[in-house]
Formats: C-alpha cells, structure tokens, sequence
C-alpha cells in the first residue's frame, strides 16, 4: 500500500505541476507577452476559469500527506515553514492579482495587479524549483525526524547548507524556464493569437529554447 | 539548462540513479523526457501547437517522474545520516488506515476526473476578449 501511496502522490503532483504551470507561466509572460491591455485580457481569460480548479491538485497533495505519511508532513511542515509561508503568500499574491484586477477600470490599478500576479508567478516558479532541489540534495534530519534549515547560509552544498544554495539555485532555475516555456505553448494553443508585438518574443520562449 | 541540471543533480546525489541501475524499466522516464523535449521543439517549428503543448507537459511529467523514481523509497532524504532519511516505510500510517484512504482516494478522484472533463470541454477552443463573458 505505501508503494501505491507513494505512485498516487507522485501522480497529484505532477497533475498539479501540468496543469498549474501553464497558469504560473502565462503568469511570468503577461507583461512580456501582452503589450496592450487588450492582449492582456485575453491573457488572463484564457487561464480565468481554471486556474483555481488547477491549484487544488496542491492542497489535494497535502490532505493526502497528512493521512498517509504524517510522519513526513510533520517534520517537512515544521522545517520548511518560512518558505512555505512564502509559498503561500505568493499564491494569495496570484489569486488576488487575477481577481482584483478587472474591479475598477483604471490603467494604475490594473498595472499594479498585473505586475503583482507577475511577480509571485515568477517567484512561485523558482520557489517550487527550490523546493524539489531541497528534496533532491536531502535535508540535516535528526534522530527524532525534524530539522530546520535557515533560508540561506553560505550558498555553498555544507551540513549546515540554507534553503537556498547554489544546486537549489540551479533547480528553481530549471523550473523558471519549464514553467515559463510551458506557458509559452499554453499561450500559443489556447488564446486567439493576436498579440501586438510580443508574438516574436512569444516564439522564443516555446520550443524549448531554453531547456 | 537541462544538462546542467542533470550534471549537478549527480555531483549532489550520485544516488539518485542507483534505482535505475538496479530496476532498468525506470529508464523509460528520462527516455520520454529526452524524446517529449525534442518533440516539442520540432512539434513547435511545424506549428502544430496542441501538439507542442503535450510535449510539453509529458516533458514535466516525465522529469517529476525521473526524480521519484530516482529519490525511492526515501520520501525526504537525510544529508546529515541516512539512517535518519523519512522512507514510505518509517512515515506511513498504519495498513488499515491506507486501505480506507484508498477507498475515499477512488471515489475523489472519479469526482475530480469529471469535474475537470466538464471545465476543460466547457472551456474548449480558443479565447477572446468577445467569446468570453466572464470577467477577470
């Protein structure tokens, strides 16, 4: 059974990555991308009805690591706290930015909460990176099954190493690119491809230019 | 950035692909992920973008894949003792208790499959500003 736990996590996650992606990476384009606000409308309603729906594969992932392997949810929630509030509000920052956007019609209004949904897009996408880098490298467990790891030490791969080193650097880099060239295909597949000038930087993007 | 990461990921964790050694049909992700990455690359050129959006996204599955296939059965590896490493087997709840979840899992996931079949065939083809009434 916990082999089979294990399979239906990795499933939910990578269900949440698919689909959450390309919402995070049209997240990371929407300034690049949409030159015009027209553009970025169309934008933003070609992820508008799903994004939520996307997010949930997330909280699923926790439910289920509560009930399966308390044992990890506990040490992994307890040490990795400060980036998972980060993480957290980084996600608030997306949804308010899509929600709050169209409440008034006021080109200031509206930059900022682009700029906001952009922001954590960006930095969501790095985080997660880091995240999988942090499980990948291994953490400084002790007997009992906690740890805790500040955000950053000396970005160097030691027994004290930080969240944040050079290999975590290097992951969330990876995950900035995937996510973003994800998006990138998303854009061209889903909204009427009618961007005033970003449709040759769009092209870049996709193709796995960056991979 | 694909290769570097490859590179650094061995330099950190040579571990990481004693699975695949020992079980070769694991070999079957990177494979995928090689063959997904190169697909959406000439899938993209020749325009067919639907396409390119599943490479893409078989590309993400396949490299999630590579790595839980790479960290079994460690759920959150120790870099301070191995002995201390959280393992599918020292952090599971007990067999009743995953049995019963499975059972609720099944029922969830049906619900789940159908909701997102509703949305994605609700929200199917391309999007405008005039075909879509709901404001964001």
């Amino acid at each position: 059974m916990e082999i089979l736990w294990f399979c239906i996590i990795t499933f939910m996650i990578i269900m949440y990555v698919v689909l959450d992606g390309f919402d995070i990476g049209v997240g990371i384009l929407l300034r690049i991308i949409g030159k015009t606000e027209k553009d970025r409308d169309v934008l933003i309603k070609s992820i508008g009805p799903v994004w939520d729906g996307n997010e949930v594969w997330l909280l699923v992932v926790g439910g289920i690591l509560f009930f399966t392997f308390p044992k990890l949810y506990a040490s992994s929630f307890s040490g990795f706290y400060l980036p998972l509030i980060i993480v957290l509000w980084l996600l608030i920052a997306r949804g308010i930015g899509i929600e709050f956007r169209h409440i008034i019609d006021n080109p200031v209004w509206k930059l900022f909460w682009e700029y906001l949904f952009s922001f954590a897009s960006v930095l969501l996408s790095i985080f997660f990176g880091v995240a999988l880098g942090n499980v990948v490298r291994g953490v400084p467990l002790n007997p009992e099954g906690y740890f805790f790891e500040p955000l950053w030490t000396t970005f160097t791969i030691v027994p004290a190493a930080g969240i944040i080193d050079w290999f975590t650097i290097i992951i969330g880099m990876v995950s900035f690119f995937t996510l973003t060239s994800h998006g990138a295909n998303y854009i061209v597949m889903k909204p009427k491809a009618r961007y005033s000038s970003g449709q040759e930087t769009l092209l870049k993007f996709r193709g796995g230019v960056f991979y | 950035m694909s290769i570097v990461a490859i590179v650094s990921v061995t330099i950190i964790t040579p571990n990481i692909w004693k699975n695949f050694s020992t079980y070769p049909v694991g070999t079957i992700f990177p494979i995928l992920g090689f063959v997904s990455l190169a697909g959406m690359f000439f899938l993209s050129i020749q325009k067919k973008d639907v396409y390119a959006f599943v490479s893409s996204s078989i590309f993400i599955g396949s490299m999630l894949s590579v790595t839980a296939y790479g960290l079994f059965p460690n759920l959150l590896p120790a870099n301070s003792d191995q002995n201390y490493s959280i393992t599918i087997y020292n952090a599971s709840t007990d067999e009743y208790g995953l049995k019963i979840g499975f059972l609720w899992w099944i029922i969830g996931i049906i619900l789940a499959s159908f909701y997102f079949l509703y949305l994605y065939r609700s929200f199917r083809g391309k999007v405008d500003k005039i075909t879509t009434d709901i404001e964001y």
